[in-house]
């Protein structure tokens, strides 16, 4: 499914550049998006996805680290995060949402605990999207990332809150979706 | 007998217990009752469930300790519970300590699915429900989660290993439940050529090269342009995505894949390579090229030849300063796109207090010189820094290398000449600060329009356009452009041309910056070249944002 496979891009570009900016985490990064919940009702497809600590242990729990060494990365990763929260909305028609809809996030992120690290372009033939990225930094420690990314007809909002290892990073590279790009590590 | 019997009792108790217990505390239980009670849905017989649960009693297999699942099939049953209402049924049946973990709603498939889950630790429980028009499927399934895991990692019952006979049948394609079913819709089947010899990724009618997105039709420019044909932007710049013109196509946009890119990570650059008479200077690679970042030196990760194609907005300034030279600007322009190659894509606008976009992006030069040739004069003040900014925003949308932008002005926003009664939407130190950002190549080309305005407006006009002339070489030398100057008529067309000839000197380039603060500060880019009868020119920097 289309909204499916952008959301979970979505979600692991989020993971990575969450890795890119430093290890180790600090206050919590978690946003409140409930105030989206009313899109469901005119949206033609909605995901919801809410993944928290308990989940995210289950999840490690089914990755091994002996089957391959993305998988180790992955399991990694998981095992760091305290939370991925997901809100995708895709409309028949533009206009569907309003920017009241994307200030109820980026006024969280307005907080000078949050700042934007990259603009991301996700591209479908002819079709333009802005992609915002904002990380949580706490005493140089990175605790949390957000992802606003508003279309013409879908709106998608991810928060993860934890970290990872930065040095497992690279190994996702190429897998699970994510387009292989040169990427360079902050030491 | 008599213990049997005792046995058999105690054992029915704690069935019935369990059952009881389940049927009191589990969203299950509740969903089930709902669909029942208040829908009067009917639960379909599913084979050996019961046995099944009655097993999984005394045996756990991969740690699964209950399974209870429940079918509903009502083709009425969609249009009873469908919407906010089935919602309802089933938050309020897990509230507790059951938390969501999916809620996947499509109202194209009429498809509505929930992923519950609670507990922690030794044992844990999912609730799934589905519901579609025809069926309804409530399943619950409490398992412990280490066992499940190791189960997982490797399967195996009664002794026997289960992984290698899932991998042969991974492996037989011909077998059931293959990988075809199993892949996911980011890779891309090849689809048998003679099955479908029309659907290719490429345009058969144009020799195998990519099919383009349709564009938007033609406008044609009339008298009044805000009413009649321009595409008229008020220079606002930041257009939020819904309100663009929605020109793709429906299919295109539903169906095609996505691509994504991390721009932010490559620092662009466009890098003139001229000799020293000015002429580009061909055949250079990589390797005659060094790229420093605040003097430290970096790998250049793209590549582009000065042979490649330009995306390039020609900008016209026809406020009324310009506006008396309106035929010779023309004029100019058309024979600038003459001299440019025919795979370089052009879009030409103009402003005014307005931004006017006579053509969009196209290779079609013959329309192009139709559309410059229709213009009328527009007359009124001149927004310079929002039609920058404006521009900015169409070169954004036209490709990711080997942009220009080319404009034809005096460089006097009104802002310059009348701050209070011209308040600009975008500063000039905005504009830069953007400019400098994107990897567009901006040549001004200065018609210098000082003396008529003078004569107009007396020598208060003098500060005006000697601080003009300031923010047009810093715009060019900011993006590693250049300032051409036209001070009498005949100039300009030789100005063209100059920007002609410099726009295939450029090379392009990119690199990942070795180290990334996003401090907002400014960090210097110099580019070197290892020949000696060559001289380049690129933007000199970024702000690490």
């Amino acid at each position: 499914m289309n909204l499916h496979r952008k959301a979970l891009r979505l979600a692991l570009i989020g993971v990575l550049l969450l890795a890119q900016a430093a290890p180790s985490f600090g206050q919590d990064a978690k946003l409140k998006i409930e105030s989206l919940a009313h899109l469901q009702e005119k949206a033609s497809q909605t995901i919801d996805v809410t993944l928290d600590k308990g989940m995210l242990n289950l999840a490690a729990k089914f990755l091994s680290e002996k089957r391959s060494v993305n998988e180790a990365a992955v399991k990694d990763i998981v095992s760091g995060l305290k939370g991925v929260y997901v809100r995708s909305y895709e409309f028949d028609s533009p206009g569907e949402y309003s920017d009241q809809d994307v200030n109820s996030v980026l006024s969280q992120l307005k907080d000078p605990a949050w700042s934007r690290v990259v603009g991301v372009t996700c591209k479908r033939k002819g079709e333009k999207e802005n992609i915002q990225v904002f990380i949580m930094t706490n005493n140089d420690q990175v605790a949390g990332l957000a992802a606003v990314a508003a279309g013409e007809k879908d709106l998608t909002v991810i928060n993860i809150v934890g970290v990872i290892d930065v040095e497992k990073l690279s190994a996702l590279c190429g897998s699970f979706g994510i387009p292989k790009f040169d990427l360079q590590i902050d030491k | 007998m008599k213990t049997k019997a005792v046995a058999a009792l105690l054992l029915g108790v704690s069935l019935f217990a369990g059952v009881a217990v389940a049927k009191q505390s589990d969203p299950y239980s509740r969903v089930i009752q709902q669909l029942e009670n208040q829908y009067h849905a009917k639960k379909k017989h599913i084979p050996f469930l019961g046995l099944g649960n009655f097993v999984l009693k005394f045996w756990h297999p991969a740690g699964v300790e209950a399974v209870q699942v429940s079918l509903f099939e009502n083709p009425e049953l969609y249009g009873q519970v469908h919407g906010e209402r089935f919602d309802s049924v089933v938050e309020s049946a897990a509230a507790g300590s059951w938390r969501p973990v999916v809620r996947e709603f499509s109202r194209r498939s009429n498809q509505w699915v929930y992923v519950y889950y609670t507990g922690e630790g030794k044992d844990m429980k999912i609730l799934v429900v589905s519901l579609d028009p025809s069926n309804a499927v409530v399943a619950q399934v409490k398992f412990q989660p280490a066992k499940l895991a190791e189960f997982a990692q490797n399967p195996s019952m009664f002794g026997h290993s289960l992984a290698n006979d899932l991998r042969n049948q991974a492996e037989n394609p011909g077998s059931p439940g293959d990988l075809v079913e199993a892949r996911t819709s980011d890779q891309h089947p090849e689809g048998p050529a003679d099955d479908a010899p029309g659907v290719t990724a490429t345009d058969a009618t144009d020799g195998g090269t990519p099919a383009v997105a349709p564009r938007e039709a033609p406008v044609l420019h009339r008298e009044d342009p805000r009413a009649l044909g321009y595409r008229e932007d008020p220079a606002s710049g930041d257009a939020r995505p819904s309100d663009r013109s929605s020109n793709t196509s429906s299919n295109t946009a539903s169906g095609a894949e996505k691509s994504i890119k991390l721009e932010a990570r490559l620092i662009n650059l466009n890098v003139s390579a001229v000799n020293h008479s000015g002429i580009a200077a061909p055949n250079l690679t990589k390797e005659n090229f060094s790229v420093f970042e605040d003097g430290v030196k970096q790998n250049i990760s793209f590549f582009e030849t000065n042979q490649a194609p330009v995306n390039l907005m020609l900008l016209l300034d026809l406020s009324g300063s310009t506006s008396k030279k309106i035929k010779l600007i023309k004029k100019a322009a058309s024979r600038f796109v003459d001299s440019l190659l025919p795979a370089d894509r052009i879009a030409v606008a103009a402003f005014t207090r307005r931004f006017y976009q006579i053509s969009d992006f196209t290779t079609d030069h013959a329309l192009l010189k139709e559309r410059i040739d229709r213009t009328k004069n527009l007359e009124g003040g001149t927004a310079y820094y929002d039609a920058m900014w404006t521009a900015m925003n169409l070169l954004d949308k036209a490709g990711d290398s080997r942009k220009a932008l080319v404009v034809l002005t005096d460089g006097v926003d009104e802002h310059l000449l009348d701050p209070k009664d011209h308040p600009s939407k975008h500063s000039y130190e905005q504009m830069l600060s953007r400019i400098s950002e994107d990897d567009v190549t901006v040549y001004p080309i200065y018609l210098d329009t000082e003396w008529y305005e003078v004569k107009r407006s007396g020598n208060g006009a003098h500060e005006a356009y000697a601080a003009a002339r300031t923010q047009l070489y810093a715009v060019a030398d900011e993006t590693g452009g250049t300032v051409l100057k036209a001070v009498d008529d005949a100039d300009l067309d030789g100005a063209y041309q100059k920007v002609a000839a410099e726009l295939h000197s450029l090379y392009s380039m990119a690199y990942a910056p070795k180290e990334l603060h996003s401090d907002g500060r400014w960090h210097d880019v110099h580019v070197k070249i290892d020949r000696t009868d060559v001289v380049v020119r690129a933007r000199r920097g970024f702000y690490d944002k």
